[in-house]
C-alpha cells in the first residue's frame, strides 16, 4: 500500500513540477537556453571537462539545450527534481537498514524542494542539479560495496570532485553517516572517513595548485559553474547541500508513525513550506520582465500588450518590450501613453553591461534596420553572459546582421559554431546559403529589407542624440515607417515639442488613414500655445481631441495638481505625461561616448 | 610523425595538377625560423591529406592524415638541418573518393634563429564594450603548449590591459588592471608591486606601458579614452582620447616623472625608448573636440631626449616623422633592440588603428632615416600591434586580414640586410579548426624570451586586497 502510495505521490510531485516550469515560468526556460550554445564537438567537451564540475555542467547544459521546446523543458526539469527525491528516498532506505519505517516518505520531498527553490535564482545553473544527482547515485552505488571501502574513496572522492565538482561533500557526509549507522564505529570505519576527509581536501589543494590555478579559492570550494556569478554562494545552495547530505539520516531515525493525524501533518508542512518557498524564491519582478523579454523573443506582440495591462511596467526594459509589440501592433502612436511611460530609456534603453536588460532593445533596433547598433547589442549581450558562455539566440542576430552588411566570413565562422548545435543547425545551413550571394541576400524578405533600411553615410552614433538618429534613419529610407514612429515617439517622450512638430511632413508622407491619438495631443497642445484657436493645423485632428484638451487645459490651468488630471482617461494622454509627469532625464550634451577607463578613475 | 588512425591511405593514381595546393592557413612561400612549431595545414573539403616534406639541404618526413599534421621532433630536425635552404612540399588531397596531387611548394627556413620561448598576448573577443573572457596569456611557439598568465577568472570582474616585459625579458613585467580594483601592476624579479597611478597632477591611470633597457623606468601614456561607435559599415568603432600626456614611472621609488613638454594641451601617447635608452619616442596630436572632431585626430613622430643617470627628460621635441598634413597618423613606434628600425602604424586618423582597415606597419631605417611600408607583410584589411623578437630578427603583428573582424598573429622574419620575408601565422595543431572555432581576437602581442612566471592566485588576493601604493612625483 505504502509502495503505491510513494509512487502516487512522486508522480503527482513530478506533474506539480512539470506544469510548473511549462504553464508558471516557461519564460524561465526559455531564459536559461539563451544563455548558452551547447556544441556538439570535441572541443566542447574537451573545453568543460577542463574544470572541476566539467561533466554535470556538459549534461545540465546539454538538457538546457532541451528547453528551447518548453514542454520538453519542462518534462527534463520534472525528471531531474523528481530524481533527486528518489535518490533521497532510496539513499534513505539504505542509510537506516531493513526496518526502516517507510512512513515518512514526505521528507523526502526536503532537498528536491530545496533545490526547486534554489532554481528561482535565475544565475543558478542546472549543473548544480545534475551534480546533486550525480553525487547521490554514487553515494547509494558506495551503500553496496560491502569491502574496500577506503579504496572506493580513493578513487571516487577524486573523481566525483572533478565530474561533479565541489558538491562531493555531500557523497563524503552522506557515507560517513552510512558507515557509522550500518558499520559501527571501529577503527576501520573511522580511518575511512578521516582518510575520505584527507583526499577531498587534498584533491582540491591538488587542483587548486595546478588544473585550476586560474581560479579563485570560492571557485574551487564552492563550484566553479553551479551559479553564473562565480564569486556568489548563495546561503541556500549550502542549506541545500546540506539538506541533501542530512535528510536521509533524519529519514533513517526517524521512529515509526501510526497516527495518520500526525503524517498527514508533516504531509501538510512540508508541502506548505514547499509552496511557501517556491514562491518566496521566483522573485516576481525579475520573472516579469524576463517574461516580457520572453514574449518578445517568440513575437507574441499581443500577449506583451495583455500582460502590460495586468502587470504595470516595472522597470525600462518593459517599456521597451510594451512599445515594441505596440509598434508591431501598429499602435505606437495611438496607445503608448496608456502604459506608464518614463522616458525615453523606455523606447530604446542605452548600452549596459548586463545580460538582459539590452536584449529587447537589441531586438528594437533588429527591426528598425539599424544593424549596426543592433550587431553592437546583441554582441554586448552576449559578452555580458555572466558565466562567458556564448548565446544561440544572440549569435543568429549576429550572423543576421554580418550577412545584411556583407561581412560573410565572419558570418560563416558564427554559422559554423551554430551547425553545430542541435536546434540551430538547420537554421545556420539554410542561412550558409546565403553566404557570397549578394542577390539571394537583397530578395530575402528580412535581410533585404534591412539593407534597404539601413544607414547609407557613415557617422559615429550617439545614443543621446537618438532621436537625430532616428531621423537620419527614416530619410534614408522614407518607407520605414517604424523609424519615423520611433522618431515621434523619442521626441514625445524627451518632450521635445521642436522634434514633433519637425515630423509632420514625414506625417503627411506617410499617409495615415487616421492621425494616431498621440500625435494629435501633442500636435493640438503645441499649436494651442501659439494660437487661439484651432484653425488652420498643419494636420487634421479629431475634434474630440481638441475638445478634450479644452477641457485638460482648463482643470490644468485652475490646479495642476487637481486630481481629476489622475483620472484614466487624462492619465492616458500625452499631455499628462508632458506637463504632469516629472522630466527623469537629461541628454543635453552628452557624447554618448563610451569611457575605457576604470570606474575608479571616472569617479576622480 | 601523427597519423589520424582512421586515415592510413596513401595517394593511388593520383592525378597531377599545375596549380599548388589551397592551403589553410596560406604557409606558401613563408619564411620560418628553425624549431619552430609544425606549420601544420588543412585543405578544406579533403578526406585525407597526404604531405612528403623535403629538405633542399637534407632530410625528408611524411604527413597522413585529415589535414596534415607534423610530428614536432621531426618537424624540429627537419627545419634544423635546413637553415638557409627550403622545405619542398608536396601534397596530395583525396576529395570525392579521388586522389590530386598539386604542384610543390616551398616554405624558407631563415638562418635567423628565434630563440625566444614564445609569444604573449591578450586574448578576447573582438567586440564592443563588454568583454567577458579576456586574459593574458603565453605560448610556446616551438610547440602548441598555450597558458594563461592572468585570466579573468583568476581576477573575477577586471578587465586586464596586456603584460608588458622589458625587451622580451618578462623578469620585469607590467600589467593594468580596471574595474573595482584597478592598479596597475609592477613586477620585478617576482616581487610584486601593486600602484595607483592616478595623482593629482596626471589626468588618469597609466596605460600603454614600455620599459627603458635599464629596467628602471617604465614610460607610459596617460590617456582619457573613450569609444563611440559607427552606424554605417565601412568602420565599427572609433577610439579616442579626450587627453592624453606621457609619463615615465621610476620603478625603483615608484614616482612619476613629468614633463611639461610630454603634458602639453595636445595629445601625447605611446612613448617608448630607443634601443640605448637615451631618446624616447611618442606620437603627439593636436587636440580636437571628440568624438566629433576625432578624425582630425592625427599624430606625428616625435623624440625627446632621456638621461637615464639623472632621470631627466630633455628640453627639446623633435618631430622626426610629420605625416599629420598628409592625412595620415602614426601610432604605435616599436625600436627594434639592435636599434636599427622603428616600426610603426600608419592609419588615415586616430591613435587606434585596430579597427582601421587601411592601418598599415611602416619601417623606419634609423641610420638613414628613411622609412617604408612593409608592402611584404601588410594586407588590405589591418596590420596594428607589432613586436620584435629578442634579437631583432623576426617580428610579430596583429592582422584582421583572415575575415577582418578577428585579429590574429602574424610572424616575419627580417635578416640581416633588411629584406623581410612573407609572414605566417601563428601555428596550430589543427588551424582550419582552431581558428574557425576560436571567438578571440588575439591582442598586443610580444616576443617573451623565458617562460613568463606570475603567480594567478597570489595577484588574486592582492588585487581584491584593495592595498596599493600611490605613486609619487618627481617634476622636472
Amino acid at each position: 500500500m505504502n509502495n503505491l502510495f510513494h509512487k502516487i505521490t512522486t508522480a503527482i510531485f513530478a506533474i506539480i513540477v512539470f506544469a510548473f516550469w511549462l504553464v508558471g515560468h516557461p519564460e524561465a526556460l526559455s531564459f536559461q537556453e539563451q544563455y548558452q550554445m551547447f556544441l556538439l564537438t570535441k572541443g566542447y567537451f574537451a573545453e568543460r571537462m577542463a574544470v572541476a564540475g566539467g561533466l554535470a555542467d556538459y549534461v545540465a547544459e546539454f538538457l538546457t539545450q532541451m528547453y528551447y521546446f518548453p514542454a520538453l523543458g519542462a518534462g527534463i526539469l520534472a525528471i531531474v527534481i523528481t530524481l533527486i527525491q528518489i535518490s533521497t528516498w532510496t539513499l534513505a532506505k539504505r542509510t537506516g537498514g531493513k526496518g526502516m519505517p517507510d512512513t515518512h516518505y514526505a521528507l523526502s520531498f526536503i532537498p528536491a524542494i530545496m533545490t526547486l527553490c534554489l532554481m528561482g535564482d535565475e544565475n543558478m545553473m542546472l549543473e548544480f542539479a545534475v551534480a546533486t544527482l550525480m553525487v547521490l547515485g554514487a553515494t547509494i552505488g558506495y551503500t553496496y560495496v560491502r569491502e574496500y571501502q577506503w579504496a572506493v574513496h580513493l578513487a571516487a572522492i577524486p573523481l566525483l570532485y572533478w565530474l561533479a565538482g565541489p558538491i562531493v561533500i555531500i557523497y563524503i557526509i552522506a557515507t560517513a553517516i552510512y558507515d557509522i549507522r550500518m558499520r559501527g564505529t571501529g577503527k576501520a570505519v573511522v580511518g575511512g572517513i578521516a582518510l575520505g576527509i584527507v583526499i577531498w581536501i587534498a584533491t582540491m589543494t591538488i587542483a587548486a595548485m595546478t588544473w585550476l590555478v586560474q581560479y579563485t579559492p570560492t571557485d574551487i570550494a564552492f563550484g566553479i559553474n553551479y551559479n553564473r556569478l562565480r564569486q556568489v554562494v548563495p546561503p541556500m545552495m549550502i542549506a541545500t547541500e546540506a539538506a541533501t547530505a542530512l535528510i536521509p539520516l533524519v529519514i533513517a531515525l526517524m521512529p515509526q508513525m501510526k497516527s495518520t493525524v500526525v503524517l498527514t501533518v508533516e504531509w501538510v508542512i512540508i508541502a506548505i513550506a514547499g509552496i511557501a518557498g517556491v514562491e518566496a524564491s521566483y522573485d516576481k519582478a525579475k520573472y516579469s520582465t524576463i517574461e516580457y523579454d520572453y514574449l518578445v523573443r517568440s513575437e507574441r506582440w499581443d500577449a506583451i500588450i495583455e500582460k502590460a495591462k495586468k502587470d504595470r511596467p516595472q522597470n525600462d526594459m518593459d517599456r521597451v518590450c510594451i512599445n515594441l509589440a505596440l509598434e508591431m501592433r501598429g499602435e505606437l502612436l495611438e496607445r503608448m501613453f496608456e502604459f506608464n511611460q518614463n522616458g525615453a530609456k523606455g523606447l530604446l534603453a542605452p548600452a549596459k553591461r548586463d545580460q538582459l536588460t539590452c536584449l529587447s532593445t537589441a531586438e528594437v533596433f533588429y527591426r528598425l534596420g539599424m544593424v549596426n547598433e543592433a550587431q553592437k547589442y546583441f554582441f554586448d549581450i552576449q559578452e555580458s553572459i555572466i558565466n562567458c558562455r556564448k548565446s544561440s539566440r544572440c549569435t543568429k542576430r549576429i550572423i543576421e546582421t554580418m550577412i545584411v552588411n556583407g561581412r560573410y566570413e565572419v558570418a560563416r565562422k558564427y554559422i559554423d559554431r551554430l551547425k553545430n548545435t542541435m536546434f540551430y543547425a538547420g537554421w545556420a545551413k539554410n542561412a550558409e546559403k546565403y553566404l557570397y550571394n549578394e542577390e539571394a541576400v537583397n530578395t530575402h524578405p528580412i535581410w533585404g529589407r534591412m539593407r534597404q533600411l539601413r544607414y547609407k553615410n557613415d557617422f559615429l552614433g550617439n545614443y543621446y542624440e537618438m532621436d537625430k538618429m532616428l531621423g537620419m534613419l527614416y530619410l534614408t529610407n522614407t518607407t520605414n515607417r517604424m523609424a519615423f514612429e520611433y522618431f515621434v515617439a523619442q521626441n514625445l517622450l524627451l518632450r521635445n515639442m521642436k522634434g514633433v512638430y519637425s515630423a509632420i511632413p514625414w506625417f503627411i508622407e506617410q499617409k495615415y488613414a487616421q492621425t494616431p491619438r498621440h500625435i494629435e495631443e501633442a500636435i493640438s497642445m503645441i499649436w494651442s500655445q501659439g494660437h487661439s484657436s484651432f484653425d488652420g493645423m498643419p494636420i487634421e485632428v479629431s475634434q474630440q481631441t481638441k475638445n478634450d484638451l479644452m477641457r485638460f487645459a482648463k482643470i490644468y490651468s485652475t490646479n495642476p495638481k487637481d486630481r481629476q488630471l489622475e483620472q484614466d482617461n487624462w492619465k492616458k494622454t500625452y499631455w499628462h505625461y508632458c506637463l504632469i509627469e516629472k522630466p527623469r532625464e537629461n541628454v543635453d550634451g552628452k557624447s554618448g561616448a563610451t569611457s575605457l577607463n576604470s570606474d575608479e578613475e571616472q569617479k576622480r | 610523425m601523427a597519423i589520424a588512425t582512421a586515415c592510413t591511405e596513401h595517394p593511388e593514381n593520383a592525378m597531377k595538377l599545375t596549380s599548388e595546393p589551397p592551403i589553410y592557413p596560406d604557409y606558401k612561400g613563408v619564411t620560418i625560423p628553425a624549431g619552430i612549431a609544425p606549420m601544420n595545414f588543412n585543405i578544406d573539403g579533403a578526406e585525407i591529406v597526404d604531405v612528403s616534406v623535403k629538405g633542399s639541404i637534407v632530410g625528408e618526413m611524411h604527413a597522413n592524415g585529415e589535414w596534415a599534421d607534423f610530428d614536432i621532433e621531426e618537424w624540429h630536425n627537419i627545419t634544423e638541418q635546413n637553415k638557409g635552404g627550403d622545405l619542398v612540399f608536396r601534397v596530395s588531397a583525396k576529395n570525392d573518393g579521388k586522389w590530386v596531387e598539386y604542384a610543390d611548394f616551398k616554405m624558407h627556413v631563415s638562418n635567423d634563429p628565434l630563440d625566444d620561448y614564445g609569444l604573449t598576448y591578450r586574448k578576447l573577443a573582438p567586440g564592443y564594450e563588454v568583454f567577458s573572457d579576456i586574459g593574458n596569456y603565453q605560448r610556446d611557439i616551438h610547440t602548441f603548449d598555450e597558458e594563461a598568465i592572468l585570466a579573468s577568472t583568476a581576477v573575477p570582474g577586471q578587465c586586464m590591459s596586456c603584460h608588458t616585459a622589458n625587451r622580451t625579458n618578462p623578469r620585469q613585467l607590467t600589467v593594468h588592471l580596471r574595474g573595482k580594483h584597478a592598479a596597475t601592476l609592477v613586477q620585478i624579479d617576482g616581487k610584486r608591486t601593486w600602484l595607483t597611478t592616478k595623482t593629482d597632477s596626471t589626468i588618469c591611470n597609466c596605460m600603454y606601458p614600455y620599459w627603458h633597457p635599464s629596467g628602471n623606468y617604465c614610460a607610459y601614456s596617460l590617456n582619457k579614452v573613450h569609444q563611440s561607435f559607427y552606424v554605417g559599415n565601412k568602420r565599427f568603432i572609433e577610439v579616442f582620447d579626450d587627453a592624453s600626456d606621457a609619463t615615465i614611472l621610476d620603478v625603483r621609488t615608484n614616482e612619476l616623472i613629468l614633463s611639461p613638454l610630454l603634458q602639453t594641451k595636445d595629445c601625447e601617447t605611446y612613448p617608448t625608448f630607443s634601443a640605448d635608452g637615451k631618446t624616447i619616442y611618442y606620437c603627439t596630436s593636436k587636440a580636437h573636440r571628440v568624438p566629433a572632431e576625432c578624425e582630425k585626430m592625427r599624430y606625428d613622430l616625435c623624440t625627446i631626449d632621456f638621461d637615464a643617470e639623472s632621470g631627466r627628460v630633455g628640453n627639446t621635441v623633435d618631430t622626426i616623422l610629420k605625416v599629420s598634413d598628409k592625412g595620415h597618423s602614426i601610432t604605435f613606434p616599436r625600436p627594434s633592440y639592435d636599434g636599427k628600425y622603428l616600426m610603426y602604424c600608419l592609419s588615415d586618423f586616430g591613435y587606434f588603428p585596430i579597427d582601421h582597415k587601411e592601418s598599415d606597419l611602416w619601417l623606419m631605417d634609423l641610420r638613414s632615416g628613411e622609412t617604408r611600408a612593409i608592402d611584404e607583410v601588410n594586407s588590405e584589411d589591418t596590420e596594428s600591434f607589432h613586436n620584435w623578437s629578442s634579437n631583432s630578427h623576426w617580428f610579430v603583428f596583429s592582422s584582421r586580414r583572415e575575415d577582418g573582424q578577428y585579429s590574429l598573429l602574424y610572424i616575419a622574419n627580417i635578416d640581416s640586410e633588411g629584406n623581410i620575408g612573407k609572414p605566417f601565422v601563428m601555428p596550430q595543431r589543427n588551424p582550419r579548426e582552431y581558428y574557425r572555432a576560436s571567438l578571440h581576437s588575439y591582442n598586443v602581442p610580444d616576443f617573451t624570451l623565458t617562460k613568463v612566471e606570475l603567480d594567478a592566485r597570489a595577484a588574486y588576493e592582492e588585487v581584491f586586497s584593495d592595498e596599493r601604493i600611490q605613486v609619487g612625483i618627481k617634476k622636472q
